[in-house]
């Protein structure tokens, strides 16, 4: 199964499940750190703040009254390499992100990113 | 006839003189002349860097190695909090860099982390009253075509993410080779680390880079971040 169409049936699991980031499944990925490369989470939520900066881009988004931080690579790469710039995102955007959450607080390592109206921002899921 | 083959050797050594004078022109013209992508070993084209591995345990020292175990990036890596990566950590960041190249001085900028190097070009011998910094002091000289940068002077850091020692005693060598394979363009660069209180034998590190003359270097102006939310070590 292609990473897009995974993460597709992910979102319709999602939507039709959970507003809340609920781990499951396990992955393998090359970051570790302060998240936990044995859980995979998936959840839908309202961007409010979008920061393209180096040496990690951060997205807060309100997930249920809750403030989670979705991080990412840095803004060079997503700047150069996917076409990123400040509009990009914006306040009050809907988007389904899938990843590894942090070992303390509401973060995630970003794996996959799809606004509500289906463009994928991010995929990284492993096959 | 002696002497007309005598004419023709002297012709002969100066003209080898003359390829290799010209050599490092053209080298630091096509140096000069694009930013370098780091290719990984997959073959990837990497649009930003990478981590681009670490010394194996075996090859280094026991007290280094307690040393790389017990690092905790939280609170022992100082570019954490956006400090300066240093020589040779700046240059195994994989990232994109460029080369300005005059007869006296080199200056490289690696994109990742906004560090720019200067390398001097004009024969001077090593300063050892300068004082230690994180890239150290470099000199530069040509090998015929191969651009060959020592580095003395280093002050004592970490040479990469997982925590390898970097002492007082560490100079560096790097070479630098443009070759052509496959119809492609390649910056190859052996990295060869000299420090007898960190490693078992010299070690040397081998990295490949393309040319990309249709990107800029953009500024990378580090932000530090909370360290609940730091992607700090690669596990594969």
């Amino acid at each position: 199964m292609s990473s897009v169409r995974k993460l597709l049936r992910v979102c319709v699991l999602t939507v039709a499940a959970s507003v809340i980031f609920a781990g499951a499944g396990s992955a393998h990925h090359s970051i570790s750190g302060e998240f936990d490369n044995a859980r995979q989470v998936t959840g839908e939520g309202t961007v409010k703040e979008y920061k393209l900066i180096n040496p990690h881009t951060d997205i807060v988004v309100a997930v249920a009254g809750e403030d989670w931080t979705l991080t990412f690579g840095p803004a060079t790469k997503l700047i150069r390499g996917s076409g990123w710039n400040e509009d990009t995102l914006r306040p009050g955007d809907r988007v389904t992100a899938t990843g590894r959450p942090a070992r303390k607080g509401l973060g995630l390592y970003l794996a996959a990113l799809v606004k509500a109206d289906g463009t994928v921002l991010i995929d990284d899921l492993e096959e | 006839m002696l002497s007309g083959l005598g004419g023709f050797a002297a012709w002969s050594a100066l003209a080898a003189q003359a390829a290799l004078a010209q050599a490092p022109a053209e080298v630091a013209a096509k140096l000069a002349a694009s930013v370098w992508a780091y290719v990984n070993a997959d073959g990837e084209v990497l649009v930003s860097g990478s981590f681009t591995g670490v010394p194996p345990d075996s090859v280094l020292l026991p007290e280094a190695l307690a040393a790389r175990q017990s690092f905790d990036f939280r609170t022992d890596d100082p570019v954490l909090g956006c400090g300066p990566p240093g020589m040779p950590r700046a240059f195994t960041a994989g990232s994109p860099m460029t080369f300005a190249l005059t007869d006296e001085r080199l200056t490289i900028r690696y994109e990742s982390m906004d560090v720019e190097r200067a390398v001097v070009m004009n024969g001077a011998p090593p300063d050892e009253a300068v004082p230690r910094t994180p890239n150290g002091y470099a000199t530069g000289r040509w090998e015929g075509a191969t651009l060959v940068i020592s580095t003395t002077q280093l002050d004592e850091r970490v040479v990469d993410l997982l925590g390898t020692p970097k002492s007082d005693a560490m100079t560096l060598e790097e070479r630098y080779t443009i070759d052509a394979a496959d119809g492609k363009t390649y910056l190859r660069v052996d990295l060869t680390m000299n420090d007898p209180k960190v490693f078992t034998a010299p070690y040397v590190w081998h990295f490949d880079f393309v040319p990309r003359p249709d990107w800029e270097l953009m500024e990378y102006e580090c932000r530090e971040r909370p360290v609940d939310l730091t992607p700090g070590v690669v596990a594969d």
